[in-house]
């Protein structure tokens, strides 16, 4: 139990990844109160695209990086076009169940063009090692998260309340048809949401990548979407600022869990699951609940 | 004519094929492949991935029972399959038991299993919904997938449980082509147990509970009991085919219950349709056997079921049975579709009243006494009701009215119970329901309509007419078993729901979706669906929003009829004066979640402050 | 000069039909109601005028522009601006919130001025503009719904049920303010199942039956309005109470200061008196 210095700058520092996860899994709620289920495949997509550079190209990482970051935003844009705007009618289980289709789409799509096995993407530098914090080494990786997530949520928040279009992007979520009448453009609504999370996504498999040691087909869905399922849902689905927090809690109760139970490699797992049930079932709005879901 | 025999047409011979169809078939299967393998006519590796097909078949049905019925949308199925095949690997390598015995034993243990599991799974269904629930699907799923299979203490065994072919009977089944005959019959029992449940009345409560709690509650269905029933009827088939799997491969380890893989099985029951057993069963097969059998197309099935799954539901987002659906119903409505409104006002009152007759004839003044008393109700600082009472008598006609915002529909969702208030009581008959779930009121024969129409828009009017009748049908395993008492109680139920139809004129569609219809056929539905149940009070909300003027007439004719000659008890709000006006005697009229005046309906309506509060203008 | 006109328009779901064939124009200045039963195609028909649903068959042009294939949005901008059923007031967001996407359209500057004429009119919009546009009565939204429509510059303004849920004296006070508008040479194309409410502002009647506009009459002539209560099986019911508003206004004379006054108490609009004496002036 000696470590929680140390603990505690590694779970915030995961925390910001989560964060972006979620904020984009919280963007999407908030216009279609749906579930992105793609929101972490799109970032395995962009790593492997990244790794295709990097890795096999010799490529350096700016590029390998704007490549992934490229993909990324085709994907989202497709989401928008084809899936999101043909299902404005529809009900928000079924365009889950949609983003689920897309998540598969590209597992499939990256087994059969990058092969099933582990491949390293290998880490962005800064020119230096890292900064020590209370015992823990930030590596550049970590750096460029913490600065992404506060970019992100920035801008984010500015766009959205300072804006007359962030103001549309709100009024649209709530009521398309109105917004469209009082002449919202829907369209460019839909597609800021959908290619807006799917960058988001792709920096967070980009920066996630060299975190996880290996990248593999479905990295991002599995455990990492997970995670940043339960930081959207602790923050309050829609609810932006409670993305960033929510990450950031979520980070520190993995950190501390795998401290705390060394020697039981699942635990943490449990905890989270106790974690996103309790939510769910005392304030599912998020734990820090401010406005309305 | 009296209700006696329901017409040819709903007679439940036709829906044996429906039954037996596919388990016969499974049966003849059962024949063929072991003679076919046995001479070699083909592979034994091909009858292997076949038998796979089937499981994997038998657990899409599995999940289209919790998620195609129910709605759950539940994101962790493999989990259960899995525990299920643990279940065996236990009974099998722990338990000492002789061979036939051990099968027995593993497969009701698995079952078992798969129920509980469920069973706890399903539990936080009785707080959350949707979107919600499912997370917290995924959650189990994800934990479950992490946890429970990586703990090698759990299963004291390395890599793996060997689980042999089972020996039933003195028969060896180590052969693929004699194995088939295990998950074929167990796909039999699967899919019969499927046809009653879906069929039967928990069936029908589940397509309630799925588009509409509150409206299912209204029909006295227990929602939170039927929810838990769906989970767990889902995971005692899981469970099962668990332990069915656990055979077929013999060796069972993580690997095989991924977490992926329960995503998967959810995107290959929405292809396959959700509620439609049979797509499912095909969709299962195809996409988990045929890349086995063609190796080239693995990965390509995640690939094409997913765009398959994203194009479906993005060129029709009902999915593939909706569209049937609603083409069928185009069909049924092109026939006799003209003028319905204009056939409104005739039709009715003379059936209405025979009806009542027979219904009434051993139990007159059958309405019930209804007492409000001083309830209260508060949503967060607003006070929507305050201190309101009202007295309906038996059989009385009593109307509530006031402005918008008044609190009329929340004073209506306490006594229904759908809402609790912070303070005051609710009496029927003197008897205090104010703890009651909404579906107790309605066994104790209280009955309401919403104002945005409460019928259930996805099932038929025959099935939405059975629902109303919940109450009065037994339910239980006995039902679903098909027992004699209670397929005599749903014929009963059926020809009753035929004689309403044919009272509002709308038999001949009796099995088209209630959505189909047009808002006044609607309305005029789910009152059939109010009085069903033989109610002894009835409380309307604003029945005649979104009718014409002319069909708002119609409903005071019926509503007068009803009352007359049922005496059936009836607090009626409405914002269409007239209709109050004709239909009830007396009115309450409620300002601000208070009583502002009470008395006979024309006088009240005059009174000045009720005309300045309500009405804005002075007296003519 | 017709502002809106609209030529066999088809329209429907999936492969059901709803709009067999709609003809209608709307002149400038007139304020033009669409009646029917339940089914016949009234809503149908305002969403395809204004695009949210698409059309089949037939035009509509709109200020001498062909607008069928034009989105909502262009629709909007070119002054097609709808108040949906329900209002579709964003509930979640404050009043002001409201306003400012009602003028979404404008530039901060525009907007401001423009702004600032709407408050006037309402001035309730403007010292509760940062709550909660849910906390709204019903007639408080539906005047909301109004002013926000009119930050979006309307040359047409559409109107879905605007009376739908509202109590008699949130009627009358969305009918004042209507009417209003009509004396400021504002065009208005309504739907309305309250019929009172629509022969009270309408200068033509237009009656919808199975997807087609079947007859047209003028509120003001009593045999169109009797043929019409009946082509709409209204019967003796609902020739009491509900064309009350309609008679209203023309029998001012000692009751106005009274019904002003409970108008008033419902929401408090500006200008009651001079409102008052302009209508006194116009109907005689």
């Amino acid at each position: 139990m000696g470590h929680i210095p140390q603990f505690t700058v590694l779970g915030l520092a995961n925390g910001t990844i989560y964060a972006l996860i979620a904020l984009g899994l919280s963007l999407v709620y908030k216009a279609t109160r749906a579930i992105n289920f793609a929101q972490g495949e799109v970032g395995t997509l962009a790593a492997f695209i990244a790794w295709e550079l990097i890795g096999r190209h010799h490529q350096n990482w700016v590029v390998g990086a704007a490549a992934g970051l490229a993909a990324a935003v085709v994907v989202g844009y497709v989401m928008h076009r084809f899936v999101a705007t043909p299902m404005r009618e529809a009900s928000r289980v079924s365009l889950t169940i949609a983003t689920l289709g897309v998540a598969f789409t590209l597992y499939g799509f990256e087994a059969k063009v990058f092969g099933a096995s582990p491949e390293v993407l290998p880490p962005p530098s800064l020119g230096f090692q890292g900064v020590s914090v209370a015992g823990f080494l930030l590596t550049p990786v970590y750096i460029y998260a913490i600065a992404a997530a506060v970019i992100a949520s920035a801008t984010l928040g500015v766009v959205l309340r300072r804006t007359r279009f962030g103001l549309g992007v709100l009024a649209s979520a709530q009521d398309s048809d109105t917004a469209r009448l009082l002449g919202v453009p829907a369209a460019k609504v839909s597609a800021f949401t959908w290619v807006g999370a799917a960058v988001l996504a792709g920096v967070a498999g980009l920066l996630a990548g060299p975190t996880q040691g290996v990248i593999y087909p479905f990295f991002m869905s599995g455990t990492l979407l997970f995670r940043g399922l339960v930081a959207a849902l602790v923050g309050g689905f829609g609810d932006l600022p409670g993305a960033v927090y929510g990450g950031l809690i979520v980070g520190l109760v993995e950190a501390y869990s795998i401290e705390a139970f060394v020697h039981y490699p699942g635990l943490p797992e449990v905890i989270l699951m106790a974690l996103v049930l309790g939510v769910l079932l005392v304030r599912p709005r998020g734990i820090l609940a401010r406005g309305a879901a | 004519m009296t209700a006696t025999s329901p017409p040819a047409a709903f007679r439940f011979a036709p829906h044996v094929g429906r039954l037996v169809g596919v388990p016969l078939a499974c049966v003849a299967l059962a024949i063929v492949l072991p003679l076919a393998g046995a001479a070699g006519v083909i592979n034994q590796p091909d009858i292997d991935v076949f038998s796979y097909g089937v499981l994997a078949g038998m657990l899409a049905l599995s999940l289209n029972i919790i998620t195609g019925y129910a709605g759950p949308v539940s994101l962790g199925q493999v989990a259960f399959l899995g525990m299920g095949a643990f279940t065996t690997g236990l009974v099998a390598t722990k338990l000492h038991l002789p061979l036939t015995l051990a099968f027995l034993v593993a497969v009701v243990g698995s079952t078992a299993v798969g129920a509980l599991a469920a069973l706890v799974v399903g539990l936080p269904a009785l707080r959350l919904r949707g979107i919600y629930l499912a997370l917290s699907t995924f959650a189990f799923a994800d934990a479950v997938d992490h946890y429970f299979f990586n703990v090698q203490q759990l299963t004291g065994l390395g890599s793996g449980i060997t689980v042999p072919r089972p020996h039933v009977l003195g028969i060896n089944l180590h052969e693929a082509s004699r194995y088939v005959v295990v998950p074929l019959i167990g796909l039999a029992l699967v899919w019969m147990f499927d046809v009653r449940l879906r069929h039967g009345r928990l069936g029908r409560a589940l397509v309630a509970i799925r588009e509409n709690e509150d409206v299912a509650a209204s029909f006295g269905v227990r929602v939170a009991w039927s929810k838990l029933a769906a989970f767990m009827a889902s995971g005692a088939v899981a469970g099962f085919t668990g332990a069915l799997f656990a055979y077929q491969v013999t060796v069972v380890n993580h690997s095989s219950f991924t977490f992926d893989q329960s995503l998967f099985y959810l995107i290959i029951v929405v292809v396959g349709g959700l509620g439609s057993r049979g797509g499912v069963l095909v969709a299962g097969m195809l996409f988990t056997a045929l890349p086995r059998w063609l190796s080239f197309l693995q990965e390509w099935n995640l690939i094409v079921a997913s765009l398959l799954l994203v194009i479906t539901l993005a060129r029709h987002p009902g999915g593939l049975p909706s569209m049937w659906a609603e083409a069928r119903d185009r069909r049924a409505l092109q026939k006799g579709q003209d003028d319905l409104d204009a056939v409104l006002p005739t039709m009715g009152r003379r059936r209405l009243a025979e009806d009542a007759q027979a219904g009434a004839a051993g139990e007159s003044g059958r309405g019930a006494r209804l007492q409000v008393e001083g309830v209260t109700v508060r949503f967060g600082g607003v006070v929507a009701v305050d201190g309101a009472g009202l007295e309906v008598g038996p059989g009385a006609r009593v109307g509530l009215v006031g402005p918008n915002g008044a609190g009329k529909s929340t004073l209506f969702n306490v006594i229904s119970g759908l809402v609790r208030p912070a303070a005051g009581r609710v009496l029927l008959d003197g008897v205090d329901l104010t703890a009651l779930p909404p579906h107790e009121r309605a066994a104790r024969g209280m009955s309401r309509t919403f104002q945005q129409i409460g019928l259930v828009k996805d099932a038929s009017l025959v099935e939405n007419l059975l629902l109303a009748q919940h109450c009065g049908l037994p339910g239980g395993p006995a039902a679903l078993f098909g027992s004699g008492p209670a397929r005599r109680r749903e014929k009963e139920a059926l020809a009753r729901a035929h004689e309403l139809l044919t009272d509002i004129g709308l038999a001949s569609y009796a099995e088209v979706r209630a959505g189909s219809l047009s808002g006044g056929q609607q309305r005029l539905v789910e009152l059939a669906c109010a009085i069903a149940p033989h109610p002894r009070l009835l409380l309307l909300d604003e029945p005649s929003a979104g009718l014409s003027p002319a069909a708002a007439e119609h409903l005071a004719e019926q509503l007068a009829a009803l009352s007359a000659s049922y005496s059936t008890s009836i607090l009626l709000i409405e914002h269409h004066l007239p209709l109050v006006t004709a239909v009830c005697e007396e009115c309450y009229v409620l300002d601000s979640g208070q009583v502002l005046a009470h008395g006979p309906t024309a006088k009240v309506l005059r009174q000045p402050e009720v005309a300045a509060a309500y009405l804005g203008e002075t007296s003519p | 000069m017709s502002l809106l006109q609209a030529d066999g328009v088809v329209a429907g779901y999936g492969s059901h039909t709803v709009l067999h064939g709609v003809d209608l124009s709307v002149a400038e200045g007139e304020v033009v109601a669409l009646l029917g039963l339940n089914g016949a195609g009234k809503s149908v028909t305002l969403r395809t005028l204004t695009g949210i649903l698409p059309v089949r068959a037939g035009t509509v042009r709109f200020r001498d522009t062909d607008v069928t294939h034009f989105g909502v949005e262009e629709r909007t901008r070119l002054g097609m601006v709808a108040v949906p059923q329900g209002r579709g007031i964003f509930t979640d967001l404050t009043i002001e919130q409201n306003l400012r996407v009602g003028g979404y359209l404008l530039n901060n500057s525009e907007y401001r001025s423009a702004r600032a004429a709407v408050v006037e009119r309402f001035e309730m919009l403007g010292t509760r503009g940062a709550e909660r546009a849910g906390n709204l009565s019903g007639g408080q939204q539906a005047i909301l719904a109004v002013a926000r429509a009119l930050l979006a510059r309307p040359r047409l303004l559409i109107l879905d049920e605007p009376t739908a849920g509202l109590a008699p004296s949130a009627i009358a006070t969305l009918l004042e303010v209507l009417k209003d508008l009509q004396a400021e040479g504002m065009t208005m194309l309504l739907v309305e199942q309250n019929v009172g409410f629509a022969m009270a502002l309408a200068q033509r009647l237009l009656l919808m039956q199975k997807g087609v506009v079947v007859e047209e009459s003028a509120p003001g002539r009593a045999a169109d309005r009797k043929s019409l209560l009946d082509a709409l099986g209204a019967g003796e019911l609902t020739k009491g109470r509900s064309t009350r508003p309609a008679q209203a206004p023309a029998t001012k004379k000692a009751p106005a200061a009274k019904k002003a006054t409970a108008v008033r108490k419902a929401i408090p609009a500006k200008k009651a008196t001079t409102v008052k004496s302009a209508r006194k002036a116009k109907t005689d």
